[in-house]
């Protein structure tokens, strides 16, 4: 009874699900009703059968390869690695945490001279005399509002005694009857020698 | 101590005679860890016990993986001389074999990841690995036998060229599994992958190897 109810719970399986489970199946790590299900497919299928065949016998040709030798220095070449190991300690301090030690020191020193003359040495204060700068007054050609034409000035507000009086005077007369190139003397020239450079 | 361990050293390559003889012997029943607490309590011929017991294998694995013998015979020296170096902060609770292959392991990646930083073999390695890994599981029978009289020789060299020919990450597994008979769990362990990873791989390189030497075995 209990052969036959295994029997009909076996599942049917494909060549997909043979090749794909099959590597544990060869190193006998599958549940004994997949092992089943394994060799009720592998009764029906010749291809599977091949693959198993084939897989096994790859198998024990790899394993009969002859194994690589030694060559006879590797022994001594080893040997006279190993005595050097005790030394590397040493040598490794000296190349993997102090380098780090070292660096931070010679950069902390560095520093320390190059801001040294700074920290150490105090620069004496000069003090100078005050340096006065005097340009000579420019003159500008001033023209008095009563040099204006008449549309220019204020109509509104006429000119007070005192506005009067300010421009009595012999420069105001002179700047009223100068002729124009008298007048704005610099402007000329600037005309001037922009006419010279555009020719 | 120091001492102690320079005699240790010279017992790799000098194997002495009379007691030493008898002491050798006795450490070779001993199990692994057992030899390693005696290296670590002092007994100069336990680290060239260590060294007997794992050179070969290691330059096995190391050579199936790198595929260069002369380069894998280095790596297994440089092995070694980590685990001298580094025995005093071996978990003993572990296995001490997964330990070492670990570390020839990694030695063995990185020699491999040096060797790819060259464009052209960079790419081939991509190449290869993309065939392996979206190649469909799919089998044909094909009919293919060379002359019987080289028969041998040229199934020896096809399986090899085959193991040459895994990608990387399926060659460290199928050797581990194939040649060197480790678990799933130590595989896992020495080369930090899961265990459906290390499964997936072994099944990916078991299907790729036989591909590749299947015309002969028929």
């Amino acid at each position: 009874m209990e052969p036959a109810r295994a029997e009909r719970s076996i599942k049917p399986m494909t060549c997909t699900d043979y090749v794909a489970a099959f590597t544990d199946y060869l190193d006998g790590s599958v549940p004994e009703e997949d092992v089943r299900a394994f060799e009720a497919h592998l009764e029906t299928c010749a291809t599977c059968r091949r693959y198993r065949a084939v897989v096994e016998k790859a198998g024990e040709l790899l394993r009969a390869l002859p194994q690589p030798t030694l060559t006879e220095d590797f022994g001594p070449r080893l040997q006279h690695r190993l005595f050097h190991v005790d030394e590397e300690p040493e040598l490794e301090g000296a190349t993997s945490a102090t380098p780090a030690v070292t660096v931070l020191g010679m950069a902390v020193l560095l520093t320390a001279m190059a801001w040294s003359p700074t920290l150490w040495e105090r620069v004496p204060e000069i003090m100078l005399e005050p340096i006065v700068v005097q340009y000579p007054r420019v003159e500008l050609p001033v023209r008095p509002v009563s040099a204006l034409p008449e549309e220019g000035r204020s109509r509104s507000r006429p000119a007070s005694d005192f506005e009067r009086g300010l421009w009595d005077d012999a420069h105001v007369l002179l700047y009223e009857y100068s002729p124009l190139s008298q007048r704005y003397p610099q402007r000329g020239r600037v005309r001037k020698a922009g006419t010279d450079q555009g020719r | 101590m120091a001492r102690a361990r320079k005699k240790e050293i010279a017992e790799v390559v000098r194997p002495g005679t009379g007691e030493a003889r008898k002491h050798r012997q006795k450490l070779r029943d001993l199990t692994d860890s057992q030899v390693v607490q005696a290296s670590l309590d002092g007994d100069s011929r336990a680290f060239a016990d260590l060294v007997r017991r794992y050179d070969g294998r290691l330059l096995n694995f190391v050579y199936r993986t790198i595929g260069d013998r002369e380069r894998g015979q280095d790596l297994v020296q440089e092995t070694f001389v980590r685990v001298y170096r580094h025995l005093h902060r071996f978990d003993q609770s572990k296995k001490f074999s997964t330990w070492i292959y670990t570390i020839a392991s990694n030695l063995a990646k990185n020699e491999l990841r040096n060797r790819s930083r060259n464009p052209l073999v960079l790419f081939q390695t991509i190449m290869k690995n993309w065939d392996a890994d979206h190649r469909p599981l799919e089998w044909e029978d094909t009919h293919y036998k060379p002359d019987d009289l080289f028969r041998k020789r040229h199934l020896r060299s096809k399986v090899e060229e085959a193991v040459k020919q895994l990608p990387e990450h399926h060659r460290i597994v199928f050797v581990l599994r194939e040649m060197e008979g480790k678990t799933y769990e130590e595989i896992a362990e020495i080369t930090s992958c899961n265990l459906g990873t290390v499964k997936s791989r072994l099944n990916r390189a078991r299907n790729n190897f036989a591909q590749i030497i299947a015309p002969m075995i028929d």
